[in-house]
């Protein structure tokens, strides 16, 4: 794909045009980072990978609504996972058949990626998914784009089809409800 | 601490899979619903849609659209639910499938390559769309996937062909006329009326009711947010004529 600054509405345009090249280049360049984001919202590895993957070929189905944020198709990917991962069979069953036939690597080694997530996880992270899961998806989407990925309100607002002041407010109410939980399961 | 890595194996089979789908020689999306709405992605969406709109309509006789030889005999199957059809193997020379799908219950259904067709209860038991569709062929490809409801049944005919694009026609003011292609598109284009007559729009006024000649002159994704903001809930109707393209035989309609 080159050198230097890659102009990412470009190259969506181009995937949009039948580029392969293009839509692979986004999945290379987002997937750990819709990974990373699945993975907090999840149970397993395993199911993080369908989730992520399953937002990729959403991204493509969906591509004539894709609304991009910041010249960037991530935050579309970031809400599409989120929303998949609320009900991973439901989000996943379009593509089950596909992924059951798509090889992977050895099984024991994921079963062991799996006991490794528990462990790492820790008790806190494990408050804060059994938290995000109280809220309304739209303000799960809204914590996640702002609080943790650091976009501004009024980049998720347009994105979540919500006014900016509904978004401040709404995740005000969502931030106050997640440290509510947080302290009630801390004491 | 060991980071939880996305399996390689896995990911590669994933976009393997994502590069074959975009890759795919892009079939008409059949224009079933006698509307087009445009999403958010009116960069790249719109040309898409419009193309499967308006080549989808007559294409037997449109001048411009694919010159199909049927190759064999026609498979038949109905179903409920999300279902693949077996075609048997593929004869020399196919280069796609002729599919027809009448839907017997209300739903939407999709093809392998995205496009879709929603019946309501008028369209129950009907061929849909004015006739029927051609599938590109992709290597190997034997069967042919629809995805619906648990609870949507549909009859699906299908049968390989083989297709050729034919010339637009030229009319005595000089302009050409027929479906879109892969070669662009002609002056006068293709499409179904909101009353049903067959007959064609100027391509100027198509693509200025449809935002492609808006979107040429958008420099960030933020013009183009902010023009489909100001657009949202509107329809836009722009005149249809016979293939003279003076006679107006009806409107076509783009809902936003």
């Amino acid at each position: 794909m080159g050198t230097g600054v890659v102009n990412e509405v470009e190259v969506w345009t181009r995937a949009c045009a039948n580029d392969g090249r293009a839509f692979t280049w986004l999945f290379d360049t987002h997937r750990d980072r819709v990974f990373r984001h699945v993975l907090r919202l999840v149970d397993n590895a395993h199911d993080a990978e369908e989730v992520t993957s399953a937002s990729f070929l959403e991204l493509w189905r969906r591509r004539a609504s894709v609304v991009l944020v910041s010249d960037s198709v991530l935050p579309w990917l970031l809400v599409t996972a989120g929303h998949i991962a609320r009900n991973v069979s439901r989000g996943t069953r379009r593509y089950r058949a596909l992924f059951d036939s798509l090889p992977r690597a050895d099984a024991t080694a994921d079963a062991e990626q799996i006991a490794v997530a528990h462990i790492e996880e820790g008790e806190s992270v494990g408050y804060l998914k059994a938290a995000m899961k109280m809220l309304k998806p739209s303000d799960v989407s809204l914590v996640v784009l702002v609080v943790l990925e650091d976009y501004a309100v009024t980049e998720a607002a347009t994105l979540l089809g919500l006014s900016d002041g509904a978004a401040r407010t709404r995740l005000h109410r969502a931030k106050g409800k997640i440290r509510q939980q947080l302290t009630e399961v801390r004491t | 601490m060991k980071q939880i890595d996305f399996d390689p194996v896995f990911s590669t089979a994933v976009r393997n899979e994502l590069d074959a789908r975009v890759t795919a020689p892009t079939s008409p999306i059949p224009y079933w619903r006698r509307h087009l709405r445009l999403g958010a992605g009116i960069f790249a969406g719109a040309s898409i849609l419009i193309g499967g709109a308006a080549a989808a309509t007559v294409f037997l006789t449109m001048p411009g659209a694919q010159d199909v030889t049927e190759l064999g005999a026609s498979v038949v199957e109905t179903a409920t639910g999300t279902a693949a059809v077996q075609l048997g193997a593929v004869p020399d020379g196919a280069t796609g499938v002729f599919v027809s799908l009448t839907c017997l219950t209300p739903g939407t259904f999709t093809f392998d390559d995205g496009a879709s067709i929603g019946c309501n209860m008028d369209d129950v038991g009907q061929t849909i769309g004015g006739g029927s569709y051609t599938l590109n062929l992709l290597p190997e490809q034997q069967s042919i996937t629809i995805t619906t409801a648990p609870e949507s049944s549909w009859t699906l005919a299908a049968t390989y062909v083989s297709g050729r694009t034919t010339e637009w026609a030229i009319n005595a003011n000089g302009e050409t006329y027929g479906a879109l292609n892969e070669s662009g598109e002609p002056d006068l284009i293709a499409v179904i009326a909101t009353n049903g007559n067959e007959g064609f729009v100027h391509a100027g006024e198509l693509a200025h009711a449809n935002g492609s000649e808006q979107a040429a002159t958008f420099i960030s994704p933020k013009q183009a947010l902010a023009w489909q903001d100001s657009m949202a809930g509107t329809t836009v109707s722009i005149p249809v004529y016979q293939n003279d393209g003076e006679t107006r035989i009806g409107d076509f309609t783009i809902q936003y």
